[in-house]
C-alpha cells in the first residue's frame, strides 16, 4: 500500500501528466507528451523511432487505465492513478517491464550518445516535455546530482526513478524527479 | 465546492505545511512557520514580538481544525484541509475575517521595516517560513510579481493570495504563490 509520501510524489507525477489541470488524464495528454519527446529529438511521426517512443509512453495510458479503479474508458483520475501505481509497484514484472523500461528508453533517447551520460541540459529537455516549469528543472537536477558532476549515468537515473516511486524517505534525491512535491 | 484546479493548488499549500510528508500536519508544524518567520526577523521565541507572529500564524491551525472533516484535535489531514478551504472560500464573512486578515497580517510581518512593499528577499523569507524550498521561494517571487516591478505591494499581495485560492485561470501569476504546484 502506498505511503503518504509516495502518494504525495505520485500525485505530483499525476499533476504533471494532467496537462490541462482538469483533474484527470486523457489519452490526448499522453499523446501530447509523446509528441513533445519526439519533436525535441527530431523524430518524425510515422517513423520506426516514432513508434518506439509512442509504444513506450503509451504504456502509461494502458496500465493506468487497466489498473485504475473507476474503469472510465476515457479518463484516468487521481484515484485510478494511485491504484495503478499501488499495483505495479508491488509487482517486480511491472517494475522491470514498465517502470524501468520507460526509464531506460527515455534515458537512451536523451543521453549523450558518445558517452551514455545524461547531462543537466539533457535532463532539463526531457522533463520539459512533461511540462516541468523552466527554472524548476535545473533546480531539480541539482537536488538529485549528489555527486555534483553534472550528469547521470543510466544506473543513477534508473535509481532516481525507482526512488521517486518507492522511497519513503523525505531526503531521497530521487524524490525531486519532477521538481518539488 | 472546490474545483480540481483549486484542489491541486491547495494540496501544494498543505504539502508545504506538512514538511516531512506524514500525510497530515500537527500543531507544531504550524508553530514552526511562526518560528521560521521569527528567525528570519531575528525575533526570539518567548518575546512579545514572537507572540504577535505566532498569534497571526496559529489562526491557520485553529481554523483548519474548526472547519475540518475529522475534527481530530491533534492533526489535520489533506481531506480536512480541503474541506476547511471549501468552507472558508465559500463564505464571504469567513474569507474576510480569516483569509484576508491572515494575508494582511502576514504581509505586514514579511514587509521588513514597514516599507509598504515586499522585496524578493522578504517574499523568499516568508515563503521559506511556510515550507517552500528556499531556491523555489525566489523562483516563485518572479512568477507572482508584476512583470515591470521588482517589489510586491500590499494590494498586489492580497490579489496574489486570492488568485491562488480562487482563480481558475491557469495563467494567473498567483497560482505560483507557493512555487510549482
Amino acid at each position: 500500500m502506498l505511503t503518504p509520501l509516495q502518494k504525495r510524489k505520485l500525485t505530483r507525477y499525476f499533476n504533471i501528466l494532467d496537462l490541462g489541470a482538469k483533474g484527470f488524464i486523457e489519452e490526448e495528454d499522453i499523446f501530447t507528451i509523446n509528441l513533445r519527446l519526439a519533436n525535441k529529438k527530431g523524430i518524425h511521426e510515422g517513423t520506426p523511432e516514432w513508434k518506439g517512443v509512442r509504444d513506450n509512453i503509451d504504456m502509461i495510458w494502458k496500465y493506468s487505465h487497466q489498473y485504475g479503479l473507476t474503469g472510465d474508458p476515457d479518463k484516468v483520475f487521481l484515484i485510478d492513478w494511485l491504484a495503478h501505481e499501488n499495483f505495479i509497484l508491488a509487482d517486480e514484472w511491472y517494475r522491470e517491464n514498465y517502470l524501468r523500461k520507460i526509464s531506460r528508453d527515455v534515458f537512451h533517447l536523451f543521453m549523450n550518445p558518445d558517452n551514455q551520460k545524461l547531462y543537466k541540459e539533457d535532463y532539463c529537455e526531457l522533463i520539459s516535455c512533461f511540462g516541468v516549469e523552466d527554472g524548476v528543472r535545473k533546480w531539480a537536477f541539482d537536488k538529485m546530482d549528489v555527486e555534483n558532476n553534472g550528469y547521470f549515468t543510466e544506473h543513477e537515473f534508473i535509481t532516481l526513478v525507482e526512488d521517486f516511486h518507492l522511497s519513503n524517505s523525505k531526503n531521497t534525491p530521487g524524490n525531486y524527479l519532477f521538481g518539488s512535491f | 465546492m472546490l474545483t480540481h484546479f483549486q484542489r491541486r493548488k491547495l494540496t501544494r499549500y498543505f504539502n508545504c505545511i506538512d514538511q516531512d510528508g506524514k500525510g497530515f500536519f500537527v500543531h507544531d508544524d504550524v508553530l514552526d512557520i511562526a518560528r521560521r518567520m521569527a528567525q528570519a526577523r531575528n525575533v526570539s521565541e518567548g518575546s512579545d514580538d514572537f507572540q504577535l507572529i505566532a498569534d497571526g500564524v496559529m489562526i491557520i491551525w485553529d481554523n483548519a481544525r474548526i472547519y475540518s472533516y475529522n475534527q481530530d484535535p491533534n492533526r489535520v489531514t489533506l481531506a480536512d484541509w480541503l474541506i476547511h478551504e471549501s468552507i472558508v472560500l465559500a463564505t464571504k464573512e469567513i474569507r474576510e475575517s480569516y483569509m484576508e486578515k491572515v494575508t494582511r497580517d502576514v504581509f505586514d510581518l514579511a514587509d521588513l521595516g514597514g516599507k509598504g512593499y515586499m522585496t524578493e528577499q522578504d517574499y523568499a523569507d516568508l515563503m521559506t517560513a511556510f515550507g517552500v524550498e528556499p531556491e523555489l521561494s525566489h523562483w516563485a517571487f518572479f512568477q507572482v510579481k508584476s512583470k515591470n516591478k521588482d517589489t510586491i505591494s500590499r494590494n498586489e499581495f492580497i490579489r496574489i493570495v486570492e488568485d491562488f485560492h480562487i482563480s481558475e485561470d491557469r495563467s494567473a501569476p498567483g497560482n505560483y504563490l507557493f512555487g510549482p504546484y
